[in-house]
């Protein structure tokens, strides 16, 4: 039964009397007598609001922990240790960092006000980093990784203070959100990461335990690859480092290092070692993957960026040693193929770190490329260069110029090399002297570098955007991964409401789950199966088609053989009947008879083992071998033609299909054959095997090289196109006598195994090489 | 035609055996020759007196005029797909038989040429059809083709036989110096029907006989006048 009011009045009355006071007590008496006003009421919060929003609301654990990390970049934290254990007995997460801290007053009215964001009114934290989150639930999504959260937090004006929270006390029906206590404690100590013996005076530590769910390997990768998106992509920068460990997957338990320079076009390096003009640059890129090295003069770059030939500029560079890192960047969709990422993820690591940033012993130097900055975060006017000509690539490399949001740059200085480039005493930055504006010219300059070499490959980028699209055998991958993760997270479900804080589940609650669990398991082999039995249809067809192309190519070897052995055979029988008898003639004609009978048997036999089945499945198998007998088979009809046919090379054993080996080297024989044939003379192909390592990984080449015209320079784009041809008759007759399959299946089937296939003139016999090179797999 | 006067003069009218021949041109050796024996067989039975001769491809088309002078050629067989083997010495030839009935018929317009194919249906050998008398499938090479070839041979030898007796009465005629223009004019097309090389001199020749005619009587009237000088 509610009290009445003057009750309420009499016990408040006796507890603010009273030495210590019992706060929890005269709050829920005020409340309650806060009810009884006739013309103001206000809404009451359910406990369980809490949990929606938290524990609901946040899509899964992966995310909850990187809203807690993004709090410390917030914070102004330059190293965080993350740790997860939930194995052995272990049970905690643990997020520490080396920011700012809170006060005790950021805690009770900023940390305990569901719904404050102190990110909304300011976009940017004390050091002017742009903050990462506005919805003020950060902190709510702990709920979702564990039951019970202890936070310790240390800021230099108020010391230590730690507050623990049992989430699950909120899972409660018809408690107000007030009635649940928030434990506030004083601890001594608080542990900040430790980078090489030092820690922080200040910083927040939060520990949750009695956590909600199990962590995979996938999770922590996962975790890894989205902490990396909040990291600068320099390795030697301190800006923001994130110690990663955990007992799920040890390989990620390390420093999480940002791998998104994987998506970056182009890579830049300038040195300059403080003395003479040289400047040494290194670029890649990802389209030719080859690295230029090459030396500039420092008046050659004035002369690039100002378009003037005697530039007013000091003769050697004033701002002592300097070296530069750019990332060039696109934002697109076809920049993140390739790499674990998505393009959300790519993004949202550009807005973090887009800009070019000058680190003094690797510290960054504000206020030069932080986004918030008015004049620091295009301290090279790149936009204002780009508004006045915003000339596209394609309009030729002299104008194309980069946008500021494109480039992740890193102007490496010294407090002792670079004396000259010395603190601003007015405001923030560097003193505007000359040193600062040779480094200035000396970035710009690069960035001018990086522009003519992209402008330089651009007829590669463009061919590669025409070829991005995915093999089939990848695209299967994909959709057997997607639904290897679904089941994933159905089992992560099942484990979570079996675990001890949700013992309330019922088997009826669980039930549908373990039976969507077994649906999606029954799916993803029926998917399996069909994806392995469309791909081995695939490999098939494409046999049974080199099957087809070679019989129309050498068909006319076996229809050879089939009316002389006919003609031949007849001719014996007139010969024995005439009369007298030409015994001698007519024995010769059965021989010759015979001869052809075992060609047209081979040939039946060529074609029946194209596409045995042992053929179709991955299994070991002796490469050289497998080209030997292909030669043989394949030796007299090349030998029909005066073609001497040889294979050459290494003995060498590789995990593969034999079938598509058999294909690919087919289809390039009929090719080389074809080819051979529009020249008269002497007639040679040549295979070779040979080992050869790309970028550490194990391979060999299948080389196939003949002496027929080769293939123009007009046609190498064009020749793996599907139903382009450039076989022509012997007369040259202008009429293709190709099918145009050949090479697209070879393209194909080389594109499936990951490898890679060239054409160029061959230097010995000086038609067409070809050159396939496949990874080998054990 | 460069050649042609050089082959002219190598094999003039020297012929190494007057038998009228049918010419097998072929890369494939075996071919060749069992295709040349079964020509043999079939053409003993139908009683003919034509003898057979096989060829590997010449490396020059214009090899074949001179070939076909100097064996006394009257029909020729050709395979279509030449440019696959070599012979000893020989490499493979780039051209294919659809090529080279193109440059026999520019000087050997009527002499008849078959092809003898494993492909008949082939859309090169399709599109040269005017070219051959007949497109014989090798599968198909039996005494009934062999009748066509003998016949066409014959055809081809009795039109050739009475406009060589035509060419022989005019050219008696011309030397007696009882031609009329007409004559020349007949000469003239019949030497280039029977490919007979063009002798454009003959107008010259006789003039030049004139002349010698007139230097004769100039020495005529030389002697007389020295006579008469000796005589006095």
């Amino acid at each position: 039964m509610a009290k009445s009011e003057i009750e309420l009045r009499a016990e408040l009355q006796q507890l603010l009397q009273q030495n210590n006071s019992d706060y929890r007590a005269i709050f829920k008496l005020t409340r309650e007598l806060s009810k009884l006003d006739k013309n103001n009421q206000h809404f009451f919060v359910d406990a369980k609001t809490i949990i929606h929003l938290g524990r609901d609301s946040i899509k899964d654990h992966t995310t909850a922990l990187i809203e807690l990390v993004k709090n410390c970049y917030d914070a102004d934290a330059c190293n965080v240790d993350v740790d997860v254990y939930c194995k052995n007995g272990l049970d905690y997460i643990r997020v520490s960092d080396n920011g700012f801290g809170m006060t005790r007053d950021d805690l009770i009215n900023g940390w305990l006000h569901i719904g404050f964001s102190g990110k909304r009114i300011s976009k940017h934290s004390k050091t002017g980093r742009r903050k990462t989150g506005e919805k003020g639930i950060g902190r709510i999504s702990a709920d979702r990784l564990g039951g019970i959260i202890e936070l310790v937090t240390k800021t230099k004006q108020d010391g230590i203070i730690g507050l623990k929270v049992d989430w699950d006390e909120f899972d409660v029906d018809g408690k107000d959100i007030s009635d649940i206590n928030v434990e506030i404690f004083y601890p001594n100590k608080i542990k900040t990461p430790n980078r090489d013996g030092e820690t922080s005076e200040t910083g927040t530590e939060i520990t949750i335990t009695k956590l909600r769910q199990s962590w995979s390997v996938s999770n922590i990768e996962n975790l890894y690859y989205e902490l990396s998106a909040l990291t600068p992509p320099f390795n030697d920068v301190k800006d923001f480092q994130i110690e990663l460990k955990n007992d799920v997957a040890p390989s990620f338990s390390r420093r999480v290092n940002s791998e998104f320079f994987k998506a970056s076009e182009i890579e830049l390096t300038a040195v300059y070692d403080g003395a003479g003009s040289d400047i040494l640059y290194t670029i890649k890129d990802k389209y030719t993957n080859k690295e230029i090295v090459q030396s500039i003069k420092w008046q050659q770059l004035l002369t690039k960026i100002y378009k003037t030939e005697n530039p007013e500029s000091s003769e050697d560079l004033k701002c002592g040693p300097v070296s530069l890192k750019l990332l060039f960047f696109l934002r697109e969709a076809a920049s993140v193929q390739g790499t674990e990422f998505k393009i959300s993820e790519l993004r949202e690591f550009l807005d973090n770190n887009a800009g070019v940033k000058i680190y003094r012993d690797n510290f960054a130097v504000k206020p030069y490329g932080f986004p918030h900055s008015q004049f620091g975060y295009d301290w090279l006017e790149l936009a204002e260069r780009k508004a006045k000509d915003p000339a596209g690539i394609g309009r030729g490399g002299e104008s194309y110029s980069i946008t500021p949001n494109q480039l992740i740059g890193a102007v490496f200085i010294s407090r002792d090399n670079n004396i000259d480039l010395s603190d601003s005493a007015a405001r923030e930055g560097l003193v505007e002297s000359e040193s600062f504006y040779d480094l200035r010219n000396f970035v710009l300059g690069s960035i001018n570098m990086l522009e003519t070499h992209r402008a330089n490959i651009y007829p590669l980028i463009e061919k590669s955007r025409e070829s991005k699209k995915p093999t089939a055998s990848k695209e299967a991958e994909q959709i057997q991964l997607q639904l290897f993760s679904v089941k994933e997270d159905l089992e992560s479900i099942k484990n979570e409401m079996q675990s001890n804080s949700m013992k309330s589940a019922s088997s009826l609650e669980i039930r549908p789950i373990d039976k969507s669990i077994e649906k999606v398991e029954d799916i993803t082999k029926k998917v399996d199966k069909t994806i392995s039995e469309l791909l081995n249809w695939n490999r098939v067809l494409s046999g049974l088609a080199t099957i087809g192309i070679s019989s129309t190519v050498f068909g006319h070897e076996t229809e050879g053989s089939i009316s002389l052995f006919t003609n031949a055979t007849d001719n014996a029988r007139m010969l024995i009947r005439s009369n007298p008898p030409e015994i001698d003639t007519a024995i010769s004609e059965i021989d010759k008879a015979l001869k052809h009978s075992k060609k047209v048997a081979s040939w039946g036999a060529y074609a029946l083992t194209r596409v045995q089945r042992e053929k179709r499945s991955k299994k070991l198998i002796n490469i050289k071998k497998t080209v030997d007998n292909v030669v043989k088979e394949l030796k007299p009809a090349f030998e029909a033609s005066s073609i001497k046919i040889e294979s050459k090379g290494e003995s060498l054993v590789s995990k593969t299909y034999q079938m598509d080996i058999e294909s690919i080297l087919i289809n390039l024989l009929t090719n080389a054959y074809s080819a051979c044939n529009i020249k008269g003379g002497i007639r040679r192909v040549i295979v070779n095997v040979e080992h050869e390592d790309k970028k550490n990984i194990q391979g060999y080449n299948l080389c196939v090289s003949d002496t027929g015209p080769g293939v123009a320079d007009e046609f190498k784009k064009r020749i793996f196109e599907p139903l382009f041809s450039t076989k022509m008759t012997a007369s040259g007759n202008s009429k293709s006598a190709g099918t145009g399959l050949g090479l697209t299946i070879v393209k194909s089937i080389v594109d499936d195994l990951n490898g890679n296939i060239t054409v160029s003139q061959d230097a010995e016999l000086s038609g067409a090489f070809f050159k396939v090179w496949l990874p080998k797999e054990k | 035609m460069p050649n042609c006067q050089a082959h002219f003069l190598k094999f003039g009218y020297q012929k190494k055996n007057n038998m009228e021949k049918i010419a097998i041109v072929d890369d494939n050796s075996e071919q060749r020759e069992t295709s040349k024996i079964r020509l043999k067989l079939f053409l003993k039975e139908l009683n003919s007196t034509l003898e057979v001769i096989d060829v590997f491809p010449f490396k020059e088309y214009s090899d074949y005029y001179g070939f076909i002078n100097s064996e006394n050629i009257i029909a020729l067989i050709i395979d279509e797909k030449l440019y696959n083997d070599s012979q000893n010495d020989k490499s493979p030839v780039s051209y294919n038989g659809s090529d080279l009935v193109v440059f026999i018929r520019e000087r050997y317009k009527y002499i008849p040429i078959f092809t003898l194919t494993n492909f008949p249906e082939d859309h090169i050998l399709q599109e040269k059809i005017n070219e051959y008398d007949y497109i014989f499938s090798k599968k198909d090479f039996t005494i009934k083709q062999v009748s066509i070839i003998q016949r066409s041979c014959h055809r081809y030898l009795e039109e050739n036989q009475n406009e060589l007796s035509i060419y022989n009465d005019i050219t008696q005629k011309i030397a007696i110096g009882k031609g009329v223009d007409e004559d020349y004019h007949k000469l003239s097309a019949l030497q280039t029907k029977l490919h007979i090389p063009l002798n454009s001199d003959i107008k010259i020749r006789e003039e030049w006989l004139e002349e010698y005619e007139k230097q004769i009587l100039a020495l005529e009237e030389l002697k007389i006048k020295l006579k008469t000088e000796l005589n006095r």
